[in-house]
Order: structure tokens, then C-alpha cells, then sequence
């Protein structure tokens, strides 16, 4: 069955977040005040996917736990959503 | 400094081994420094494997390895010659990471720590001073946009031991103006400025020069 995973990574709070301060400040022009993160979101498309398989490579590769935090969802790609892919593909 | 350099070669004749991964651009640099300095230079291929027993120290060049794409030196952290490079650092083959080669060696959890963007979101491209543990100064430039050494908070007892270089000006936000630092036991090191760029008095400075010197335990 194929999955569809998606990896949020985030910078960990103790570590500064250049781009996500630069926002904050941008967002007071459209009168919001904010406190952003910017991070990354990384999409696996694949038949060989674990749980366990995918927080490994998350933890060896995809993200360094040193300086951000991360969470996966991994989902059944359901047969409609295959064929639309198929379509665009 | 001079202590806290291993010194395990003579004098000439040190096999110097220079990795290269797609996106390294000072490994020419390094290798002619390295040659200058009488070593036996010569480059080590990303996708190879090679002996350790082949060679006396190994150098890490700066550049912008594997388009440091996801973080900068993450895709090099996971090359097959970095198996290699880690055997020989466990047998305690002397290890210089210079600029996106310390960022390497930091991913590859050879050195404590990691380095993230700059405080300013921006490219860092000047001369800096850098003063050695031992009291020594240095005139390098930096080139680098991801030069903020992290420490975590976890491994904050370790900073007496790894610390190695400190700027005289913090360029980019660096914990405790740290622009070097060094394993536990004295043999994998790494810095953000170049010191193959401050080789010859004609360059700005021949500080790097001797840097490398001291690394090499001349």
C-alpha cells in the first residue's frame, strides 16, 4: 500500500529563528501580532514506509535534533488521490 | 594552541588527505596550502571509500557541499567517504574542518554541536581576528551565511574542553563568540574562517598559514 508522509521540522525554541523574527516584525505592519517559526515540511511519497522506518530516517537524516523538533503524519494515499496523482504526473 | 595540537609526523612527507564533495569549492586552495607546507596532499572523492592508515591528517575544505540542501553539510554527513572519515577519526587521524567542512563534521556528530543561519539572516564575507585557547591571534576572513555555533544547553559543561577560537568581534551570533572548537580528545577541529585564504602576506594576512602550520604540528 502506498503512504503519503509529511514531516513538519521546526527550529527549537532555544535556538534563534532569523526569518521567523523577521516575519514577526513584518506581520506588525498588517497589524498581527505574532510569535512565528519558520520551518520546513518535507512529503514522502512510498511503498517502503514504517513508522519506526520513518522516524529513523527523520532522526539520522531528515532533521537534527540538536537544534530542531519535527512530527510526521503517515497516511494511506487513498486510490482516488493515487489516480488524480497518476493524472498529473 | 601549540599544545593543544596533536603532533604525530615530523616534518615532510605528511600524507594529507583533502575530501571533496559536490558543491566543495576551496579544495584547490587547501590542497596547494598543504603542498606549500611540504605535505603530500591529495583529494579523497565523496562517493569512495579509503584506509585510514593511508593518511597522517584529513581536511575537510570550505564550500557548499551538496548544495546544502535540507542543512548545510547534511547531504556530505551521509556520503560513503564519510564512513571512512569516521574510522579514521576513531583511530585519531588528526581532522581539520574549515568553514562548510566544520559544519560536516558537526552534522556528523565528530565535533559537539551544530551551526545554524546567522543572528542576521545574512551572508558573512570580511576579515575577522580570532584568538587561539592559547593566547595566539589570527586574521582570516570568514564566507558563510550558516556560522552560529550552537551549543545545546545539555552540553554546556563540555565548553572549556571543545573551545578552540574565539573572534575578537562576534560576526554572526555564535555562542559565547565561539569560531572554532575541537573534540575531547584534542584530534577533530574545526573553524569557520579560512585559513587557506590568509596564506601569503599579498592575500591580506599569512595567519592561516600559520594555523596550519600549528595543525600540522610543525
Amino acid at each position: 500500500m502506498k503512504k503519503r508522509a509529511i514531516v513538519n521540522i521546526f527550529p527549537k525554541p532555544e535556538v534563534l529563528d532569523p526569518q521567523g523574527r523577521a516575519l514577526e516584525k513584518s506581520l506588525v505592519r498588517k497589524s498581527v501580532q505574532a510569535e512565528v517559526l519558520v520551518g520546513k515540511v518535507i512529503q514522502l511519497e512510498s511503498d517502503d514506509l514504517t513508522s519506526e522506518k520513518l522516524d529513523q530516517i527523520c532522526q539520522d537524516f531528515l532533521v537534527n535534533t540538536l537544534t530542531e523538533t519535527y512530527s510526521f503524519t503517515l497516511d494511506d494515499i487513498k486510490d482516488e488521490d493515487l489516480k488524480d496523482h497518476q493524472k498529473k504526473a | 594552541m601549540e599544545a593543544s595540537f596533536p603532533t604525530n609526523a615530523t616534518s615532510k612527507n605528511k600524507r594529507v588527505g583533502v575530501l571533496r564533495f559536490l558543491g566543495t569549492n576551496c579544495d584547490l586552495d587547501t590542497l596547494k596550502a598543504f603542498t606549500a607546507l611540504g605535505c603530500e596532499a591529495r583529494y579523497l572523492w565523496w562517493e569512495d571509500h579509503f584506509d585510514p592508515e593511508d593518511f597522517d591528517y584529513l581536511v575537510l575544505p570550505g564550500g557548499f557541499s551538496h548544495g546544502d540542501y535540507l542543512r548545510s553539510g547534511a547531504f556530505a554527513a551521509q556520503a560513503p567517504v564519510c564512513e571512512s572519515l569516521m574510522k579514521a577519526i576513531d583511530q585519531g587521524v588528526p581532522t581539520l574542518g574549515i568553514c562548510n567542512g566544520f559544519q560536516i563534521l558537526c552534522e556528523l556528530g565528530a565535533l559537539p554541536g551544530a551551526l545554524v543561519s546567522n543572528t542576521s539572516g545574512r551572508f558573512k564575507d570580511f576579515w575577522v581576528r580570532v584568538k587561539s585557547n592559547s593566547g595566539a591571534t589570527y586574521k582570516m576572513p570568514i564566507a558563510h551565511g550558516d556560522g552560529r555555533y550552537f551549543l545545546p544547553p545539555s552540553q554546556i559543561d563540555k565548553l572549556d574542553t571543545i573551545s578552540w577560537l574565539t573572534y575578537e568581534a562576534n560576526p554572526n551570533g555564535s555562542f559565547q563568540d565561539l569560531a572554532g572548537v575541537k573534540n575531547e580528545k584534542s584530534t577533530v577541529f574545526g573553524l569557520m574562517p579560512h585559513p587557506e585564504r590568509a596564506f601569503h602576506d599579498w592575500m591580506g594576512s599569512s595567519d592561516g598559514k600559520k594555523l596550519l602550520e600549528e595543525f600540522l604540528g610543525v
